[in-house]
């Protein structure tokens, strides 16, 4: 199956805003009292970030100026992602414009439309994942195990930008949770994707042998796990014993490495794409 | 009882000229590099036919392969805007003034039947020739067949000469295992 590009792009920048806003969350039930500007700066992030997500989700449709069309059959997954993505992302857009207009001060206040954004957020990663999962024409794709890859995907990306854009500001009592439980999700993606791309190698073999022309998979999953995933497990786990101005440049490499892995596991979910005999 | 508009395929009959492609490209207008209906050789392929076995017990068979208007049909789950659809006589059509070009309805078939046109931006699949069944005439693939191996008619009709093919000799669907009841068979 080719690439479709713009599509992987919106995931990643939808999944990545999304789990910004989580971790912020977080953030903000630890300590309900801390107002910073740094707040106000993660939700720029995370509605621009929102927003492009949803334009390079309009510009894959073929007929762009229809896409409101996506939202006419509620069975579909598609549009039950485009209801849950178009919540999400209206949500934080407004959150931040609030947020702008009546200072930092009013996050407290305004924490309903947060939690209704992390909401809409859980329920585009669910749908985003299902699209997919429920695909039973494409044996690598459906698994329910494709919906938990890509919530972890947007914690780990949404995550890693939370400690770069936060990670000098924010007090211990904030930050160090916030670390220990991306620390957390990342062992335990990383224990799911390596369950999944076995499940995936099982797939094509049985796939190849009843003739189907399958891709090699070796060298993207390397990058992935190696890359995208046992990297950053190492650059935080040494964060939690260095001083904080070494922290913060080991996240930003940690992100980068976290970046290019999502980026794989995007390419190779498409690559693995491959649909039975039909005879 | 409302109609049932199936497809009935006599492999047996069937020698791979191929008339129903082109028969069904002209009628429909369909764009270069896409065919709504496709006929397989036994490799599985659509080009470079050749027999399968060993001389003298050589083997030589086509499976054409029109849309499969399936009863319990995914590609009309997965259609987020709702252009596919099942019209009352049973046939899966696609209103193209609806569809947004998301390709969901090309992943998720199992016959691989809707194909992306990239220049119209849309899916393109068999619809029976709905155009020319509204008119009272039949299939442009079943009318063209010279060997007329695409047999068309109504299901739920027991006196249809497709209802009688079908009762009385073996017929078969394509992927059963997939759980999307097709309307096309296959006689074998």
């Amino acid at each position: 199956m080719h690439i479709p590009y713009s599509l992987a792009t919106s995931y990643l920048l939808l999944g990545t805003s999304i789990g910004l806003v989580m971790w912020f969350a977080a953030g903000r039930f630890i300590d309900r009292d801390y107002n910073h500007q740094v707040w106000s700066r993660i939700l720029l992030t995370a509605a621009v970030l929102a927003v492009l997500g949803v334009i390079f989700a309009i510009l894959h449709l073929g007929h762009t100026e229809r896409f409101m069309n996506l939202l006419a059959n509620p069975a579909s997954w598609l549009s039950r992602e485009g209801l849950f993505a178009g919540a999400f992302t209206g949500c934080t857009v407004l959150y931040f414009l609030l947020i702008k207009r009546s200072g930092v001060e009013a996050v407290k206040r305004l924490d309903p439309l947060l939690y209704l954004a992390v909401l809409a957020g859980l329920g585009t990663f669910i749908c985003m994942g299902m699209i997919y999962a429920s695909v039973q024409a494409i044996p690598t794709w459906n698994t329910t195990m494709v919906v938990l890859i890509d919530i972890f995907s947007g914690l780990l990306l949404g995550g890693f930008l939370f400690l770069v854009l936060t990670g000098k500001e924010l007090p211990g009592n904030i930050i160090k949770p916030v670390i220990t439980g991306i620390f957390l999700v990342l062992l335990v993606s990383l224990i799911v994707n390596i369950a999944y791309d076995v499940q995936v190698r099982m797939t094509l073999s049985a796939l190849a042998a009843q003739g189907v022309t399958v891709p090699s998979l070796t060298l993207i999953t390397l990058i992935r796990v190696v890359i995208g995933l046992l990297v950053p497990v190492y650059l935080l786990g040494k964060s939690f014993k260095t001083k904080p101005e070494l922290a913060a440049s080991a996240f930003s490499i940690a992100l980068a490495c976290v970046l290019i892995g999502e980026v794989s596991a995007k390419i190779m979910h498409f690559m693995a794409a491959v649909k039975g005999p039909l005879f | 009882m409302s109609k049932k508009y199936a497809l009935i395929i006599d492999t047996k009959r069937c020698v791979g000229c191929r008339t129903c492609t082109v028969a069904c490209k002209m009628e429909n207008n369909v764009p270069l590099g896409l065919a709504r209906m496709r006929v397989f050789n036994p490799q599985g392929n659509l080009h470079f036919d050749k027999p399968i076995g060993v001389y003298p017990n050589l083997k030589m068979y086509w499976t054409p392969v029109p849309c499969q208007h399936c009863d319990n049909a995914p590609c009309i789950k997965a259609c987020p805007s709702g252009a596919m659809h099942k019209r009352e006589d049973g046939i899966v059509d696609l209103d193209k003034s609806r569809c947004i070009g998301c390709q969901y309805c090309v992943w998720v078939c199992p016959y691989n039947v809707p194909q992306f046109d990239p220049e119209a931006g849309v899916s393109d699949k068999c619809n029976m020739c709905a155009q020319r069944l509204d008119q009272g005439e039949e299939p442009m693939c079943v009318l063209c067949c010279p060997s007329r191996a695409i047999k068309f008619g109504d299901l739920n009709d027991p006196d249809s000469e497709v209802a009688k093919m079908v009762n009385q000799r073996s017929s078969k669907v394509l992927l059963p295992e997939q759980g999307t009841s097709p309307t096309t068979q296959y006689l074998f």
